[in-house]
């Protein structure tokens, strides 16, 4: 692998980690009764960004080397279903997260100020980390499984 | 120093930090609630060591993602299907998992005290297994794992009740 | 129990410049629009090989495609909602951050089950 994709790779890897963990900080903050804004406000623009750098480095990979490269090894190895579920089930889902990373930075950057008097506002946004956080979780097994069977 | 060695020297810094504040949580909760509350000095020291915990976690995901990445270039993406690997995963998401339902207040003391302990310890004994080419089953190690975070919890629930202290 | 705050009253009563709530109100509704629109596209691209084709021509990539069409469509619902809605409140925020939710994961559900699906029968 040319040290161009090898680099594709790391970033979409690392900003894909670190978004994870930061809408998983976002979540546990908006557990709490009294949340800190700017914790929130911070995590929820580190997951938005490290979500696109993720999403245009994994896109220029998945695109220009693993489709040539990768899958066809897959798909001749033992276990072809990493690509067929795996993979297609990781790029699709992945296509979500930018789109939820940036409402859920909106409502925080633009009605944070209301998550401690408004209970009801803090559950729904604490329910949408919390959706995000599994689906980012999910991709993130989903990439270790299809590295594994690219033998 | 070649990246494997940093790798390496980053998820050790990564599991201390993780394991010896998980500890210090267990050392400095039997302390603060040996008066039945925990007076704003002693959540201080909790609020510091959770930090200190977190910083752990975040370092040990890292760099484990960085030895995920040095298996991809190096030709070895058969170690990314190893049954201790997944165990090891499954314990990380178990502890990250415990910590949003202490947070939400949907597991007690008792059981989320002695699930954040028992794992930060038996992910580290697992590490251990995985670089000495050890070979065991995911069925084996999470079966082993979860009757240690039972008498886990019972151990820590008499060694609380022995120094006086009631959750 | 009809809702009778316009303007400054409501702006009062929910505490938030209507302005401010169409905006969230929009991203929220959009995001909702982009992921069922990439599972539709998902699905129906799989099993009506044309559409993965017009995809694949007219992006170089069928994924490319999704992800373009997806953020073409977030953008003309957060504009559309902007321009066009009447009444936006917190009450709305609440039920949209719901919605997305749910929509996220059944949609997420709904494409693994399809993919393991079309392997099993492959």
């Amino acid at each position: 692998m040319i040290p161009f994709f090898k680099t594709l790779l790391i970033a979409h890897v690392i900003f894909g980690v670190i978004g994870t963990m930061a809408i998983y900080g976002v979540l546990l903050a908006t557990l709490k009764k009294t949340p800190s804004l700017k914790f929130l406000k911070c995590a929820s623009l580190v997951t938005f960004a490290s979500f696109i750098i993720s999403w245009f480095s994994g896109g220029y990979y998945y695109v220009l080397y693993y489709g040539d490269m990768v899958k066809p090894r897959i798909l001749a190895g033992q276990y072809p279903w990493a690509h067929k579920i795996a993979t297609e089930a990781k790029e699709h889902i992945f296509l979500f997260l930018p789109f939820m990373a940036l409402a859920l930075m909106a409502v925080l950057w633009r009605m944070g100020d209301q998550l401690t008097t408004n209970e009801v506002l803090r559950k729904r946004v604490a329910l949408l980390a919390g959706a995000i956080t599994i689906l980012a979780v999910f991709v993130t097994l989903a990439g270790i499984v299809i590295s594994g069977s690219a033998r | 120093m070649d990246i494997y060695l940093f790798l390496i020297i980053a998820h050790l810094l990564g599991t201390i930090l993780g394991v010896g504040g998980a500890t210090f949580v267990e050392i400095f909760l039997i302390r603060a609630l040996k008066d039945g509350q925990v007076n704003s000095t002693e959540s201080g020291f909790l609020k510091t060591t959770y930090t200190v915990v977190r910083i752990g976690l975040v370092l040990a995901i890292l760099s484990g993602f960085g030895f995920l990445l040095y298996y991809q270039f190096h030709g070895q993406t058969f170690k990314l299907y190893n049954p201790l690997l997944w165990a090891k995963i499954t314990m990380v998401l178990v502890i990250a998992w415990n910590a949003v339902l202490l947070q939400a207040h949907k597991i007690s003391l008792y059981w989320g005290s002695a699930i954040s302990f028992v794992t930060w310890y038996s992910a580290t004994i697992v590490g251990i297994l995985l670089t000495n080419f050890k070979s065991f089953s995911y069925f084996e190690i999470m079966v082993t794992y979860a009757i240690i975070v039972v008498v886990g919890a019972f151990v820590l629930d008499r060694v609380r009740k022995f120094l006086g202290v009631t959750l | 129990m009809v809702n009778v705050l316009h303007g400054s009253d409501a702006t009062f009563y929910y505490g938030m410049d209507s302005n401010q709530s169409k905006l969230v109100n929009g991203i929220l509704l959009g995001a909702i629009g982009a992921v069922i629109l990439v599972t539709l596209l998902t699905i129906i691209g799989d099993l009506y090989a044309p559409l993965k084709n017009l995809l694949k021509d007219a992006h170089y990539h069928h994924w490319v495609g999704k992800g373009v069409w997806a953020a073409v469509l977030f953008v003309i619902i957060v504009f559309g909602y902007i321009l066009g809605a009447k009444n936006s409140n917190k009450k709305i925020t609440d039920k949209l951050l719901k919605i997305l939710s749910c929509v996220a994961i059944i949609s997420a559900v709904a494409l693994i089950l399809f993919f393991v699906y079309e392997f099993s029968h492959t």
